[in-house]
């Protein structure tokens, strides 16, 4: 049968050629499985993790490993091994968040720092290697992509950087390919601005390599309206010669463009992969979660659905050419950007595999499609939403799609009983804020669009899920999601010559919370892990992710808000950190049972990789730096090691 | 019109707030750099949708520093001032008296008040523990809560 001797090959290749003892790639294999087949560290054994290593994004000093004394980590482990940091910071705690997603290819670690570095290290002490120093803008918060390279190139590290630069070093020696681009840069701006000079551009997540090209997204504004463009480009490995682009925001005559009326398309941001991409090695389709069209809270210059916002797109990595399209948000007034890498597993269904992909959306659902077609696998339904609080001038789009199967994954309304009354105090402020107008704070069901009133959303503008990497167990068939239950607090606000509105806060507040405790107004859970049985569409197991540390004894175990992803093992163990509770956590993938968590340094809104080091050990590497988007008030610049001792 | 609720007599009304359905940036020194480095990538509202202290304007520079705002550490500066100055928020655990009194409106008997309570009793916790100083008007705080914050 041909559908599954390919999908036998994909597992194959999997298992093969993307190496079981590292992470060669952000997802660990292009179809972004974030699976790995090591399995010393077990459901039985994990309670025994020690910190390996400690290394310092900021900190100078001589690089020690962390002596390993078994038993320190439910009680929390101290900071003890310390790498060299890079430049500037502030020393001590550091202040820039970094999500980066570290990989590990024959025997070397490669990150991106929150401090202007690129570094090689050994990924048994993080004792450094090589160390580049980026003097143009900052390297992509979330990493970089690794090309083994041919008898033409050398192996190259590839990463983009805020200043819209892409950049090829060699991976050995950490200095840049001559034969790449400009000395080893290629400059991505020209050919992306719209002829706005000053436009921001850059690459915020890795780039990811199908065969000889290197594939890249953009960073754009969310606002105002004209702007770079969000195209996906793919570049030359060899060269750093642009071989296609895809445009983001379709010209007229290309398929999509009948979702913009008149010149509207022109010269429009947003659109844009800021988060990962995945690739079908098998088939060559490579997978792009393009976030909405700008601006991001008023569409009163966009009527129409506007394609390829918030839309899952694939095309033919080689050539760009488009293969099926699936629009997540019609008319997004959102900010429900897609931005999680797409992923990609087999559903068996009625004993015949279907190649399929799901995807996390902001939105609070994850879409299972079939990934050579894009149709649903378990269907999808377009149901009326609210129009009549759309802000005046906008046409709102009256029908959205919502997948029949898996189940919102999050809250998505809001009604005054929902308030929470976890505490008497925070009911108290939570009551008081939602009911400080008249009527109550504007809020009615799912898609209630950010109106001229102080409005609610769930979920928030920062999902929902938001760009966190899920992670898959073939063995179980199980889909491993995070997700916060989490809500925007805004008021819509009219620009100073009146021509659009904008996103602005209530009372100095913009998410749905008490902001000097960060404890949501809505009643508990805050954030979730779950498991989605693949084959039947349903929930296998969920449970809170994360404790509320502030609040009495016996009430803690309310989830947190949580921006980051997971790490699948078939030692039977999904790690994650993610929370704003600064800890990071092994549950049991069959069970969802929390069998291991340890207090680190400070917020991991990052995703875990695991490989297996020179010595045998497998290392489990979680990067830790706090701040972000959910208003962690932790600061590290850390990315920590845990191994058996 | 149907959802422009009338925010007078709010619990919350602040008066430092611009009033719904306007877009306001003070002018002073400060707002052009403010406008000209974080209205390159969000638009500016968005950017003070949350009121945060010194020190939170400060991180939150930092971070966008990680991510690619561009300005010498002199715009930086004028930034975080601008910020803390329109769209700050005072800690009343470590606010001298004076801004305590600037800032919340205190006269000099409550700022030195909140000064002497938490030299006693340590740490404000919370809102209900900062009700608690004698002498505080618990009107005044509730009008002014939104610029309180207890920790950095």
């Amino acid at each position: 049968m041909r559908v599954s001797s390919i999908a036998l090959s994909a597992v194959a290749l999997v298992g093969t050629a993307f190496g079981q003892n590292d992470w060669p790639t952000f997802g660990h294999d292009p179809g972004g499985t974030r699976y790995s087949t090591l399995k010393q560290i077990d459901a039985k054994n994990v309670t025994k993790l020690v910190r390996a290593w400690t290394y310092h994004m900021t900190v100078d000093g001589a690089p020690v490993t962390a002596p390993a004394a078994p038993g320190d980590s439910a009680a929390g482990d101290a900071p003890a091994g310390r790498g060299r940091g890079g430049r500037g910071g502030r020393g001590g705690g550091g202040g820039r968040n970094s999500e980066v997603v570290p990989l590990v290819i024959n025997g070397v670690m490669y990150i991106t720092t929150g401090y202007g570095r690129v570094v090689a290290l050994e990924p048994e002490t993080a004792k450094e290697i090589w160390t580049y120093e980026v003097k143009d803008g900052a390297p992509a918060t979330r990493g970089l992509e690794y090309w083994a390279g041919d008898n033409q190139s050398p192996a190259i590290v590839f990463f983009g950087t805020s200043s819209g630069k892409l950049y090829a070093l060699n991976a050995k020696t950490g200095k840049p390919v001559p034969g790449f681009g400009n000395e080893g840069i290629v400059d991505m701006k020209p050919g992306a601005l719209n002829g706005v000079a000053n436009a921001s551009f850059g690459l915020s997540s890795p780039p990811i390599v199908y065969k000889n090209v290197v594939i890249t997204g953009a960073h754009v504004q969310e606002g105002p309206s004209i702007g770079a463009a969000g195209d996906t480009r793919a570049w030359d490995t060899h060269t750093g010669k642009l071989v296609w682009t895809f445009h983001s925001v379709p010209r007229p005559g290309e398929t999509g463009s009948d979702t913009w009326k008149g010149d509207d398309w022109k010269n429009r941001s947003g659109a844009n992969v800021w988060g990962m991409f995945t690739i079908d090695a098998e088939r060559g389709i490579v997978y792009m979660p393009f976030g909405e069209t700008t601006s991001d809270y008023w569409g009163g210059d966009r009527p129409g659905p506007n394609l390829f916002g918030t839309s899952l797109v694939a095309v033919d990595a080689l050539t760009g050419k488009l293969k099926w399209y699936f629009q997540v948000v019609h008319h997004d007034t959102w900010d429900y950007d897609l931005c999680a890498p797409p992923i990609l597993f087999d559903v068996t269904q009625k004993g015949k595999k279907i190649p399929a992909v799901g995807v996390l959306t902001k939105s609070g659902y994850v879409y299972i499609l079939n990934r050579v077609t894009g149709e649903p696998v378990f269907g999808v339904e377009e149901r009326k939403v609210p129009v009549d609080d759309a802000l005046p001038g906008d046409q709102a789009w009256p029908t959205q799609p919502f997948p029949l199967k898996p189940p919102a994954l999050a809250r998505t309304s809001f009604k005054r009983e929902d308030l929470t009354t976890v505490t008497p105090e925070l009911n108290k402020f939570c009551t008081e804020l939602f009911d400080s107008i008249p009527g109550g704070l504007h809020a009615v069901g799912p898609f209630t669009h950010y109106s001229t009133a102080p409005s609610v959303i769930f979920p928030s503008s920062i999902g929902g899920g938001n760009w966190n990497p899920p992670s898959f167990d073939p063995g179980l068939g199980y889909l491993f999601v995070n997700t916060m239950d989490f809500g925007s607090l805004n008021t819509m606000v009219r620009s100073a010559d009146g021509s659009r509105y904008s996103r602005s806060g209530y009372n100095g507040i913009n998410r749905f919370w008490e902001p000097e405790s960060n404890m949501p107004c809505n009643q508990p859970p805050w954030g979730r892990l779950f498991a989605i049985n693949v084959n039947t569409g349903d929930i296998a197991w969920q449970t809170t992710l994360g404790i509320s540390e502030s609040l009495p004894p016996g009430k803690q175990n309310t989830g947190r808000p949580n921006i980051g992803g997971s790490l699948a093992t078939a030692g039977g163990l999904v790690f994650i950190g993610a929370t704003d509770d600064s800890r990071f956590r092994a549950f049991d993938s069959k069970t969802g049972k929390e069998l291991w968590v340890t207090k680190i340094d400070a917020g991991a809104h990052s995703a875990p990789i695991t490989f297996q080091g020179k010595d045998g050990k497998q290392y489990v590497v979680i990067t830790a730096t706090g701040g972000g988007f959910l208003g962690d008030r932790s600061r590290a610049d850390t990315i920590i090691a845990y191994a058996l001792p | 019109m149907r959802f422009h609720k009338s925010l007078s007599g709010a619990a919350f009304a602040l008066c430092l707030l611009p009033a719904a359905g306007q877009s306001h940036l003070p002018a002073s020194p400060g707002r052009e750099a403010t406008q000209r480095i974080c209205g390159t990538c969000h638009e500016i509202e968005a950017v003070i949708a949350s009121r945060r202290t010194r020190i939170g304007w400060e991180q939150m520079t930092e971070e966008m520093i990680g991510r690619g705002a561009e300005g010498s550490a002199e715009e930086m500066a004028a930034v975080v001032a601008y910020l803390t100055e329109y769209f700050g928020k005072v800690n009343v655990n470590t606010a001298p008296a004076a801004e305590l009194e600037k800032l919340l409106d205190f006269s000099a008997k409550e700022a030195q008040a909140v000064v002497v309570y938490r030299e006693r009793n340590g740490k404000i916790k919370d809102f209900e523990d900062l009700k608690k100083v004698p002498g505080v008007s618990t009107e005044k705080l509730q009008a002014k809560r939104g610029l309180i914050a207890f920790g950095q």
